[in-house]
């Protein structure tokens, strides 16, 4: 049922939500780094919750997911997901400190988390924005481990909220360094709903 | 005037960044807190002359921290911290009487900034006046 209400024009209107929200957590990573950082939407697909293990191929790879949910009677969550390099990347980007660390201290597990919640706060202001409630994410959660078991854990009771997920595949580029990542919106039926009613934000 | 600063988050990489801002801008940090219970035990045993209080951590918020430390002194200037899109915990923040806020992710002009008027005579903070506004 899910599947069939985000698949008609609200995922076109997510798409543009998204692609704002982008702008607002460029801005947001640029102070966050103090430098000059590009964030790219790559790729945006909607998937049945099934399928999503099938199209992140991180299996064996070592990954972190930040996950965060929104609290209030919408619902829905964002996972945002890294691969070991690219995870490292980003802390050493916010550390200051080696890309070649053995383990994840917790200033590298905090810097990984606070990146997920700047970046799930952008993309909640831009939802809040288009549906005119707000929204606010939770603290964020951290799971380290090998890909499919990060991303299971992540996924674990989203099914409550929908079968459906959305999943954007963003590249961010910072002084030469090139860092991917998944973000994966999971929206609840509250959430979907207004998104679909939302079309005066969309008119322009 | 010895410029104090107690410093409570849950995320260890904003403590250290504002630590490092801080204290290269002459600041003595008296304190780190992971939450609001050791925010305020902090806030008691050290009396800084600022507080960098976050608003949303798991473990007593920074709401409840923030009613404690003016309950403990109603002078005690409490510079709140939160995320984008946090307007109403923010409003209630003021109503509580939060000196002043910052959205994170701030730079570290913005942090100095903040902290800098509470010992810079006369000076009066853009933002305060805008939140003053909003509520």
């Amino acid at each position: 049922m899910h599947y069939q209400h985000v698949r008609n024009d609200a995922f076109a209107r997510l798409e543009r939500v998204f692609t704002g929200a982008n702008l607002v957590a460029e801005s947001a990573m640029r102070r966050w780094t103090h430098g000059p950082v590009q964030l790219q939407l790559e790729d945006i697909q909607e998937l049945p919750l099934a399928d999503v293990h099938a199209a992140i191929d991180l299996s064996d790879e070592p990954a972190t997911a930040v996950t965060l949910s929104f609290q209030g009677d919408l619902g829905g969550a964002l996972i945002l997901l890294f691969g070991k390099e690219d995870g490292q990347r980003l802390a050493a980007m916010l550390t200051g400190r080696s890309l070649k660390f053995a383990h994840w201290e917790e200033l590298e597990k905090s810097a990984l988390a606070e990146t997920g919640n700047l970046l799930a706060c952008a993309y909640a202001q831009a939802l809040a924005e288009a549906v005119e409630r707000p929204l606010l994410p939770s603290t964020p959660l951290l799971v380290q481990g090998c890909g499919a078991y990060v991303l299971q854990e992540a996924l674990k009771g989203q099914n409550f909220l929908s079968d459906v997920v959305v999943v954007c595949r963003t590249g961010c580029r910072y002084e030469g360094t090139q860092i991917h990542w998944w973000l994966l919106f999971i929206p609840a039926e509250p959430l979907c709903a207004l998104l679909e009613e939302a079309e005066a934000c969309f008119s322009t | 005037m010895m410029k104090t600063l107690l410093i409570v988050d849950d995320a260890a990489i904003v403590r250290t960044k504002i630590k490092e801002a801080a204290t290269e801008a002459g600041w003595v940090v008296v304190g780190e807190a992971k939450n609001g219970k050791e925010a305020v035990e902090l806030f008691v045993q050290k009396k800084p002359l600022i507080v960098t209080l976050d608003l949303v951590m798991p473990e007593c918020d920074g709401l409840q921290a923030l009613r404690e430390i003016l309950a403990v002194d109603p002078e005690a200037k409490v510079v709140v911290i939160s995320a984008l899109g946090q307007k109403d915990i923010l409003k209630d923040a003021f109503k509580l009487g939060a000196a002043d806020f910052l959205i994170k992710p701030f730079d570290r002009r913005m942090l100095i900034n903040t902290l800098e008027q509470f010992v810079t005579e006369g000076y009066q903070s853009p933002t305060r006046a805008v939140l003053e506004q909003a509520v």
